[in-house]
């Protein structure tokens, strides 16, 4: 899983981890969703992102629409749309733990056609029900849907904690930890904060991401 | 944070080389890094970006760098998820990057 040694160069044993560890945890049930229904999500958001017709699938079409409106038109949402889909899946923990996975597969994806690679392939579904455990208090403020402590980048998930800690976790591999991200000369290797920051500010901008 | 680590560090940027092909926005192999951020969300995106890179600052930087543009597909795609809201003063402290790289057309501009 994740054999990426022919590519450009050598991938960092901390990418490789955390690719296989979302590729892992992907596979197994959820906190709202089974582990079927969330390969059907992955798969839907790859063919999202690539701009293919979305595979056959068991999901409710909110959960379709997620998939592709979140992996193929971000920008897009509005907090109607988000409602709308709550509304149609019957949660926002589910909206939570399906965004969770098509951002962490279109993450993944983007890195390894970036290296000449394939997309890789999911791992079989794992027996088991969702745990369906709730957080406790959770508090909704000025944004589209509840989390906490704050409204900001790393808690957007926290509506399903193991969702939050996996893409915090894959992200902080890709990019830097929250420590890193408070250093303005941080250097990843050959890379300079400033250089690091320009490919992130190029990407946010092709997707016309305006946070 | 393009913009705070460039201030902060004393480096030169120019911020319209994130959105514009044509123009250099000044670190090391600057251009080379925005074309691949920039490319990294097409749907037919393969390596050719990547090994650009490797060509401008070696094999561990492009690689790296690609890495960042994963990160920020991720990362996108959850501040747009969860909407956000970008404040007032940020918008204020911010407005000639934003007014720079046309920011306010963007379909989130006005929340």
């Amino acid at each position: 899983m994740f054999v990426l040694s022919n590519g450009p160069g050598p991938v960092r044993a901390d990418i490789l981890s955390a690719l296989r560890a979302t590729w892992t945890h992907l596979a197994g049930p959820g906190t709202w969703w089974t582990a079927v229904e969330r390969r059907q999500i992955a798969e839907a958001a790859r063919a999202a992102r690539l701009g293919k017709d979305l595979p056959d699938s068991s999901l409710p079409p909110a959960a379709l629409d997620v998939a592709h409106t979140i992996a193929a038109r971000p920008a897009h949402t509005t907090e109607r749309w988000v409602a709308g889909v709550v509304e149609g899946l019957g949660s926002e923990e589910e909206y939570v733990e399906a965004v969770g996975i098509v951002v962490r597969v279109v993450a993944a994806d983007t890195f390894l056609r970036l290296l000449g690679h394939e997309p890789e392939s999911f791992l079989d579904p794992q027996p088991g029900q969702p745990g369906r455990v709730e957080v406790a208090e959770p508090r909704r403020g000025k944004t589209w849907i509840t989390m906490g402590p704050a409204p900001v980048p790393p808690y957007v998930l926290s509506l399903v904690p193991s969702e939050m800690e996996a893409t915090n976790r894959l992200e902080h591999a890709l990019y830097m930890t929250g420590q890193d991200m408070e250093d303005p000369d941080f250097r990843r290797g050959a890379l300079h904060r400033t250089q690091i920051e320009l490919v992130a500010s190029a990407v946010s901008w092709a997707n016309e991401c305006f946070y | 944070m393009l913009s705070w680590s460039a201030a902060t560090t004393h480096r030169d940027i120019d911020v319209k080389g994130v959105a514009d092909p044509g123009v250099d926005p000044g670190p090391p192999g600057g251009m080379a890094l925005t074309a691949l951020g920039r490319a990294a969300i097409g749907v037919d995106v393969d390596a050719s970006f990547t090994l650009a890179l490797v060509d401008a600052l070696g094999a561990e930087a492009a690689v790296d760098a690609a890495a960042v543009a994963g990160a920020f597909e991720l990362y996108n795609r959850v501040v747009d998820a969860g909407g956000l809201p970008v404040g007032r003063v940020t918008r204020q402290t911010m407005a000639d990057v934003i007014d720079a790289l046309g920011m306010a057309a963007f379909p989130h501009a006005d929340w």
